[in-house]
């Protein structure tokens, strides 16, 4: 089974060509160094790190301000969950109390 | 106070939508184009799908005062880099709110639900380094715990009246649940518990709106803070089922549940060392060296160029010392492209061609 042994070779060797000619296709665009060069991937994770904790004081600020005490995940809340949902992307935008009033008001639309 | 009278409709925005955007595109150039249109806010671009030729998805993200058909309309003959951007106008979202089996207000799935989504949170949070203090000098670098899952397993643990049934001398300890499985009809009514459900509605609710993480459909919103509806559907617990359940139907709602919850829970993958050396990963010292060779060039009898400064020394020992201390950046920067390229390879789930089929 040298022939199988020679086949498994030339298999690997021509996912490693793939692989190799991909990288070289690939290596200047944006997407592709955003996901793997050390730089661009360091500056994107810091990104994604600072919108995450942007969510999370957002979190902590509905909770404590008790946005959630009356609001359950059931189907006959829908019109409580989206309010909810809306003061969470307010929150999110850097808006302040005042536009939080937005959600009270009649809409314009 | 320079407060507006009439608070602003943050959660409110109107935005375009573009089919194809070439992957040679960056971000930058189409952002640049779209700032000069009024009320611009984001450009978000989904990953590029392999089967399309790597194009990629674009949602450009504006006011909601704005005109966006006269934006739409403007932007329609625009070309970046020979590719058509053929906007359109993006809808509302129409259900936000939407529904699932009304099983998830029994009980037992409900602690169920409290387990799995701690879970995924502490997974979650650990992977998104949340409440993680850096240690400062100190040799003590506890992460903080997220205050949300502190004494959760009090929830997890039943309580029963066990030792009161016994005295009043009923069947031992055996409660419903338990019967049922003794073979009785096997149906029960879905019972809930409001503070069971409390609890969960928490996890749930910081799940949807930290993580993006959307529980009852098993699903992640991928770069949904850049999205048009920064925190847009979710889906809640439907209305309890009309007639009794069985047993075996919680069970298996628990089962194919989890099993459906587990992708969110994969990190990425990466290669064994083996294969990653099969595939030819690349040592960082080996491509200096072969750097600094192919700058070592002789031009004659003891007469050796630099060519990336054009000095002239007398062996290559000195080209070699030169490169090494002067070509610092040059040198680091060819260590940059080696990890550059090692992080794609070690990537198990690395973007390819598609279907490309074994050779014969």
């Amino acid at each position: 089974t040298e022939a199988v042994k020679r086949y498994n070779e030339y298999k690997i060797d021509f996912r490693r060509q793939q692989m190799q000619d991909f990288f070289l296709a690939h290596k200047d665009e944006e997407w592709f160094r955003s996901k793997y060069h050390p730089d661009e991937a360091g500056r994107r994770k810091a990104e994604a790190h600072s919108g995450l904790q942007n969510r999370l004081n957002v979190y902590i600020f509905l909770m404590e301000n008790g946005w959630f005490d009356t609001v359950s995940l059931d189907m006959e809340k829908a019109q409580a969950i989206m309010k909810v949902l809306d003061a969470a992307v307010i929150k999110m935008e850097g808006g302040t109390d005042h536009d939080l009033r937005i959600l009270e008001l009649p809409s314009e639309e | 106070e320079d407060q507006p009278l009439r608070p602003r409709p943050l959660h409110r925005t109107c935005s375009l939508f573009m089919r194809s955007i070439a992957p040679t595109i960056s971000k930058a150039e189409i952002i640049a184009l779209c700032r000069r249109y009024p009320g611009f806010m984001r450009v978000c671009l989904s990953d590029p799908q392999p089967e399309r030729r790597f194009f990629r998805r674009c949602w450009v993200t504006f006011d909601r005062s704005v005109n966006i058909k006269e934006t739409c309309w403007n932007l329609q003959n625009i070309r970046l880099r020979d590719c058509e951007l053929a906007p359109g106008v993006n809808r509302d979202l129409a259900r936000r709110v939407r529904n699932i089996n009304g099983i998830t207000q029994h009980k037992q799935v409900l602690r169920n639900d409290i387990k799995l989504s701690a879970k995924l949170i502490h997974s979650l949070d650990d992977r998104g380094r949340l409440w993680s203090q850096k240690a400062r000098g100190d040799n003590v670098s506890m992460a903080a715990q997220n205050p949300i899952l502190k004494n959760i397993t009090d929830y997890l643990i039943e309580e029963v009246s066990a030792e009161e049934e016994e005295l009043l001398g009923s069947v031992g300890g055996a409660d419903a649940e338990e019967g049922s499985k003794e073979g009785n009809p096997a149906e029960i009514t879905v019972e809930r518990d409001d503070t069971l459900v409390k609890v969960l509605d928490r996890l749930l609710l910081y799940l949807r709106i930290v993580h993006s993480i959307d529980y009852y459909n098993n699903c992640e919103y991928p770069s949904e803070d850049e999205m048009p509806n920064r925190c847009g559907m979710i889906h809640v617990r439907g209305p309890i089922p009309p007639n009794r359940i069985t047993h075996g139907e919680v069970l298996e709602w628990q089962k194919t549940f989890e099993e459906r919850l587990s992708p969110l829970f994969s990190v990425k993958e990466k290669l064994s060392e083996e294969e990653a050396g099969k595939m030819g990963r690349k040592d960082p010292e080996h491509e200096v060296e072969k750097f600094v060779s192919a700058n070592t060039q002789e031009l004659g009898k003891d007469k050796w160029l630099c060519p990336l400064s054009g000095k002239k020394f007398k062996g290559p020992e000195f080209v070699r010392k030169h490169i090494l201390n002067k070509h610092g950046d040059k040198i680091d920067e060819v260590k940059k492209e080696v990890v550059f390229f090692n992080n794609f390879l070690m990537d198990a789930k690395r973007p390819s061609l598609p279907e490309m089929k074994p050779p014969p």
